[in-house]
C-alpha cells in the first residue's frame, strides 16, 4: 500500500515541479519572490480552457498559442511594472505582485465567474499501470513534462547566449550592464519564460484538479514550498523539492486523511522555513550552472 | 519631521516668517483631530442605524489596518497572516460566549489576548525569517490555521458557530465599542513608534546588522511588536464576530482580511500613523459607491494598489501632505513680496501648514 502511495506521489511531484519552476526562474534571476505565480499559473489554466472549448483542440496543443501569450503577458509585467520598482526594494516588488494578485482574481470572476471549472481530455479520467500502481495519465503526462523544462531550462542557461547573459544578469546586474547585457530585457525576457513555463503548469492544474478565480493562494504556497526545500531558485532544487514533496503529501495524507493535504503541505512549507530557510539542495540559478 | 530641514534650506529668506506656521501646524491639527473625535463620539446621536453599523465596520477596517501597519510598516514585516489573527479572534469570544458565562467585554478582552498569545507562538517559529520568507511563512501558517478549523469538530468545522442570543447587542454600543478600539490602538501605536522601543523598532527594519551592532536585540523587539499587532486585530475580529453573531471558516479567517489590511496601508501610507486612517477612508469610500458590483470594486481597488506602488509608492497621505506643502510655500512666497501682509500671511500659512501635522 504505501508503495503505491510512493509511486504516486512522486509522479504528482511533476505536476509540482511544472508549476514551481517559474517561480524558481523569476527569484533566481531577478531576486523577485512573485505572489502573482498562482495567478499566473490559474490564468495559464483558464486561457487554455477558453481556446479549447473555442477550437475543441486537446488542451495540451492549445499550450503552442497559451505559453507565448503568457510570455508576452509576462514580459510586459515585468518591463512595465516590476523593472522600474526593482531599485525600490523587495517590498515594494511583494507588494505590486500582490496587486497583480488582486486584480487578476478580480478579472478571472469578472469574465469566467466563480464556479470551479476545469479542463477535460480523452487522458484525463484514465490511468497508466506503473509498477502494479495505477497512476493517472496527467500526472505521468505532468513528470515527463517536468523533466523536459527542468533540462531544457537548464540547456538554455547553460548553453545559448541568451542563457547566459541571463546567468550574468542573475550574479552582478551591474556588471552584465557594464559588458553591454541589456538587463532590463534580460529580466523581461526570464519573466515571461516564468510565465510561459508555468502555463504548462497551469493546464496541468487544469487536467488534474479544479480550479476557480481564488484558487490561486493555495498554488502559490505549493511553489513556495518546493522552491524553498529546493534551495530558493536552484533548478535541480526545484526537481528534487517538487518529487519530495508530492511523495510527502501523498504518503501523509494517507495517514492522516485526505481533507488534511493542504494542512499537511502548509505545516511543512512552515517547518522548512524554520529548520532550513535555505532549503537543501543547488544553488541560484545565477551562481549554478 | 523629515521635511522641515529640506524646506527650511530652500526658504532661507522666510524662515523666520515661517516660524508661527510651524507653532500653528501641531495645535491646528490636534484641533481638527478633537472636532473629530468629538463627531464620532456624539455618532449615536444624529446618525441612522444604517449609518452606525457603516460606521462599525469602517472604524474596524482602520483599527486593523493601524494594527498591521505596526508590524508591516514600522517593523518591516510584511505579514501576509494577518487574518490568523481576525479568525482567531471571532472564534474566541464565540467559544467564550457558548461555553463560559464570563462578561462579555472579559471574552472580547481575551480574544484579543488568544491572539496575542498564538502571535508569539508565531514569531517564536517565523521571526528569524526575513522579507518575503515571512510573509510566505505567515501566509502558510494562516491557511493551515484555515485548513484546520474546516476540519475542528470543536468549532463546528465548515458550518461554523452561532453566538448565543445574549450576546445580540444594540448599534450603539457595538458602534462605541468600535470606536473604543480604534481609539486605543491609534493611540497605543502612536506612542509606541515615537518611544524608545519605536525606534528600536524601525532601526531594525531600516538596517539589522547596524541595529544589532549598535545592540539593540532584534527578537523581543520584533516579538513584542507581532503580540501587540494581534491584540489589536484580534479585539476587531471579536467585535466582527459579535456583529455578525454567525462565525465559520472562510469567511472569519478569509485572506479577504489581510488583503483588505494591506490594501488599506498602502493607499494610505506606510508606516505612519495617519495613512491607515486616510487609507480606510478612501477604500471604504470606493468599497460603498460601488457596492453593487463587487468585482468592479475589488479590481479598482486593487488597480489603485498598482498604481500608487508604481507612481507614489509611500502613500495617499504623505503624497496630500507634500502638495499641501508645496501649496503653502507658493503662498509664503507670493505673500513676501508685500511685507504689509504678515497677519494674512499667518492665516495662510496655517491653511498651507495644516499639512505639517501628518506626521502627527
Amino acid at each position: 500500500m504505501l508503495f503505491y502511495h510512493l509511486i504516486d506521489g512522486f509522479f504528482l511531484g511533476g505536476l509540482y515541479v511544472t508549476i514551481a519552476l517559474g517561480l524558481t526562474l523569476v527569484f533566481g534571476v531577478m531576486n523577485t519572490v512573485n505572489l502573482a505565480q498562482g495567478e499566473v499559473l490559474i490564468g495559464s489554466a483558464y486561457l487554455t480552457y477558453t481556446l479549447s472549448s473555442l477550437t475543441h483542440l486537446d488542451p495540451l496543443l492549445c499550450l503552442l498559442l497559451v505559453a507565448p501569450i503568457m510570455f508576452v503577458i509576462g514580459y510586459l509585467v515585468q518591463r512595465l511594472l516590476l523593472n522600474p520598482l526593482i531599485p525600490r526594494g523587495q517590498e515594494t516588488l511583494l507588494v505590486a505582485t500582490f496587486g497583480l494578485l488582486l486584480v487578476a482574481e478580480t478579472l478571472f470572476g469578472l469574465i469566467y465567474g466563480n464556479n470551479t471549472l476545469s479542463l477535460s481530455a480523452s487522458y484525463t479520467l484514465t490511468g497508466l499501470n506503473i509498477f502494479g500502481d495505477t497512476v493517472r495519465t496527467v500526472y505521468v503526462i505532468a513528470l515527463v513534462a517536468a523533466l523536459l523544462l527542468v533540462v531544457g531550462t537548464h540547456l538554455l542557461l547553460s548553453y545559448l547566449p541568451l542563457g547566459k547573459a541571463i546567468r550574468a544578469a542573475a550574479e552582478d546586474p551591474g556588471a552584465a550592464a557594464s559588458i553591454g547585457i541589456n538587463v532590463p530585457l534580460v529580466y523581461g525576457i526570464t519573466f515571461g519564460l516564468a510565465a510561459a513555463i508555468s502555463a504548462v503548469g497551469g493546464t496541468l492544474i487544469g487536467l488534474s484538479f479544479g480550479f476557480g478565480p481564488t484558487t490561486g493562494s493555495s498554488w502559490l504556497l505549493r511553489s513556495f514550498t518546493v522552491i524553498v526545500l529546493g534551495g530558493m531558485g536552484s533548478l535541480w532544487g526545484t526537481l528534487l523539492g517538487g518529487l519530495l514533496i508530492g511523495v510527502l503529501e501523498e504518503v501523509a495524507a494517507s495517514i492522516v486523511g485526505p481533507q488534511f493535504r493542504d494542512l499537511i503541505v502548509f505545516a511543512f512549507l512552515v517547518i522548512v522555513l524554520i529548520v532550513r530557510p535555505e532549503g537543501f539542495f543547488g544553488q541560484r540559478v545565477g551562481v549554478a550552472k | 519631521m523629515k521635511t522641515q530641514p529640506a524646506s527650511s534650506d530652500q526658504l532661507a529668506p522666510s524662515v523666520a516668517r515661517r516660524q508661527p506656521l510651524r507653532h500653528l501646524a501641531p495645535w491646528l491639527g490636534w484641533s481638527v483631530l478633537g472636532v473629530l473625535v468629538l463627531l464620532a463620539a456624539l455618532g449615536p446621536l444624529y446618525l441612522s442605524a444604517f449609518d452606525l453599523v457603516l460606521a462599525f465596520t469602517l472604524f474596524n477596517y482602520m483599527t486593523m489596518a493601524q494594527s498591521w501597519n505596526l508590524l508591516g510598516g514600522y517593523g518591516g514585516q510584511f505579514s501576509l497572516g494577518h487574518s490568523l489573527f481576525v479568525g482567531a479572534g471571532s472564534y474566541t469570544i464565540a467559544v467564550l460566549l457558548l461555553h463560559t458565562g464570563l462578561p462579555l467585554l472579559l471574552d472580547l478582552v481575551l480574544s484579543g489576548l488568544l491572539a496575542a498569545a498564538l502571535a508569539t507562538l508565531a514569531a517564536l517559529l517565523l521571526m528569524r525569517l526575513r522579507e518575503a520568507y515571512f510573509s510566505i511563512g505567515s501566509l502558510g501558517l494562516a491557511m493551515a490555521a484555515l485548513t484546520w478549523m474546516l476540519n475542528w469538530s470543536f468549532t463546528g468545522a465548515t458550518s461554523g458557530l452561532n453566538l448565543p442570543p445574549a450576546a445580540t447587542l444594540d448599534y450603539s454600543t457595538l458602534y462605541y465599542l468600535a470606536l473604543g478600539l480604534l481609539v486605543a490602538t491609534t493611540l497605543t501605536i502612536v506612542l509606541l513608534v515615537r518611544s524608545p522601543f519605536g525606534l528600536r523598532l524601525m532601526a531594525i527594519r531600516d538596517d539589522q546588522e547596524a541595529a544589532a551592532e549598535l545592540g539593540v536585540n532584534s527578537f523581543p523587539v520584533k516579538l513584542v511588536t507581532f503580540a501587540i499587532s494581534a491584540f489589536f486585530v484580534g479585539l476587531a475580529g471579536g467585535l466582527i464576530a459579535l456583529n455578525k453573531l454567525e462565525i465559520e471558516p472562510d469567511s472569519a479567517f478569509s485572506m479577504n482580511w489581510v488583503i483588505t489590511m494591506i490594501i488599506i496601508t498602502i493607499i494610505g501610507g506606510i508606516a505612519t500613523s495617519t495613512g491607515p486612517l486616510v487609507g480606510a477612508v478612501v477604500f471604504f469610500t470606493l468599497q460603498q459607491v460601488l457596492q453593487n458590483s463587487q468585482a468592479l470594486s475589488s479590481l479598482l481597488t486593487g488597480l489603485l494598489l498598482i498604481l500608487i506602488i508604481r507612481l507614489a509608492p509611500e502613500g495617499l497621505w504623505p503624497l496630500a501632505l507634500k502638495l499641501g506643502r508645496r501649496l503653502g510655500e507658493i503662498f509664503v512666497s507670493r505673500f513676501a513680496h508685500s511685507k504689509q501682509a504678515v497677519t494674512a500671511l499667518g492665516a495662510q500659512e496655517a491653511v498651507g501648514g495644516r499639512s505639517r501635522l501628518g506626521e502627527g
